[in-house]
């Protein structure tokens, strides 16, 4: 039967198709696999050795952010260390003498003294009042100034972190574009 | 009539693709299963028997689609492109299916990239009488619905059956067999062949 031989090249030969068979066969390739093995073979020398690109990228952005981790890690350290020192220097002394409290008028402690001794005594106790106080705000300002150069250093610090952490990661990411780019070169042309 | 058959058809071929793609793991595997498996491994061997048996596809579904000039080079790329890719095929099963895929894709790149070199080349090329008319009968026949064209080209330049077009394509046999029939029927009729009974 003539259709079967359209189908499967079997049964009784359709002259029409024979033709038209002779005639397109010309148009099939010459080409056989010998023609790709070298690009085969280059292809498969280049997939043993080398990584998949994501995975080169995803390496590059773990070691940054590993890098970045450590160096938080010995900022926070070194600031503590830093400011511990420089508290420790702007305050040599115990922090304040206990403050003594006025005793209520004719309590115990003023019984002893006699008349004439008590505007003194006042006027004395006023003044170890004042410059207690005066000596109290002091500790505040530098408290504060310190505060202030502690922020500056934490900060100072913190830049140079991320300037650190941004050369990293810009040199990282070279290393990467670099593969892919020579991946690219090395790789079939499609 | 053909026009809306053959839409029909691509619809039920492009259904088919996608079953062979998602299709369940298969119990047997075939030997050109394991003709995959070995080119995965690093076989180079198998890659020669390999494309020994697919590049007649992968040459006739882009013959039946680009221009000739063209095609012998796109095949070598579009198996480096397998090679390169072939640890994406989850089924290896099905190889010929998932090839073809890529084939008709590279075609369609090829016109979005190059459609004005593609005319120049198919001029260009001076050929014997023989070859012209060759030419004429393959013009004659990429004009044909997409499904039909394709089976055609297998079948007659080719020269694959009817059964190892649909092994290789992974298409159902019933739908390759309509596809020649069909496709055949209309060829005579614009080549102005009358079919002999």
């Amino acid at each position: 039967m003539k259709d079967d031989y359209l189908w499967d090249k079997s049964g009784e030969p359709d002259p029409e198709i024979e033709q038209l068979e002779n005639l397109l066969g010309g148009l099939r390739s010459r080409r056989t696999a010998k023609d790709l093995m070298p690009a085969v073979e280059k292809l498969s020398r280049k997939g043993a050795r080398t990584f998949p690109k994501w995975l080169s990228v995803a390496a590059a952005v773990a070691f940054v952010l590993l890098a970045l981790g450590v160096f938080n890690v010995i900022q926070r350290q070194s600031v503590k260390q830093f400011s511990d020192s420089q508290f420790v220097m702007l305050n040599p002394t115990s922090p304040e003498p206990p403050v003594e409290v006025a005793a209520p008028a004719g309590g115990s402690g003023e019984t002893s003294q006699p008349e004439s001794e008590k505007p003194l005594a006042a006027a004395a106790q006023n003044e170890k009042r004042t410059s207690l106080e005066t000596r109290r705000r002091n500790i505040a300002r530098k408290r504060e100034a310190f505060l202030n150069r502690q922020e500056q250093t934490e900060g100072l610090m913190a830049k140079e972190q991320l300037l650190k952490a941004l050369q990293i990661t810009s040199s990282n990411l070279d290393i990467v574009q670099k593969q892919v780019q020579g991946d690219e070169k090395q790789g079939p042309s499609s | 009539m053909s026009e809306i058959e053959a839409t029909g058809d691509l619809l039920l071929f492009a259904g088919e693709r996608d079953k062979v793609a998602s299709a369940a793991p298969v119990t047997a595997i075939s030997p050109d299963a394991s003709l995959v498996e070995s080119v995965r491994g690093g076989d180079t061997d198998a890659f020669g028997k390999l494309y020994a048996l697919y590049s007649p596809m992968v040459h006739g579904i882009l013959l039946a689609r680009v221009p000739r000039s063209e095609v012998d080079d796109l095949v070598q790329d579009i198996f480096l492109v397998a090679l390169n890719r072939l640890n994406t095929l989850r089924d290896t099963n099905a190889f010929g299916g998932w090839l073809a895929m890529i084939a008709r894709n590279r075609a369609m790149d090829f016109y979005r990239q190059s459609r004005v070199t593609e005319e120049l080349s198919e001029e260009m090329a001076g050929r014997s009488f023989h070859d012209t008319e060759a030419r004429e009968v393959l013009a004659v026949i990429r004009q044909l619905p997409e499904a039909y064209r394709e089976t055609l080209v297998l079948r007659l330049v080719e020269g694959m059956t009817g059964p190892e077009i649909a092994e290789r394509t992974g298409l159902k046999a019933e739908s390759v067999r309509v596809n020649l029939h069909r496709g055949m029927k209309i060829l005579r009729e614009r080549l102005g062949i009358t079919e002999t009974v």
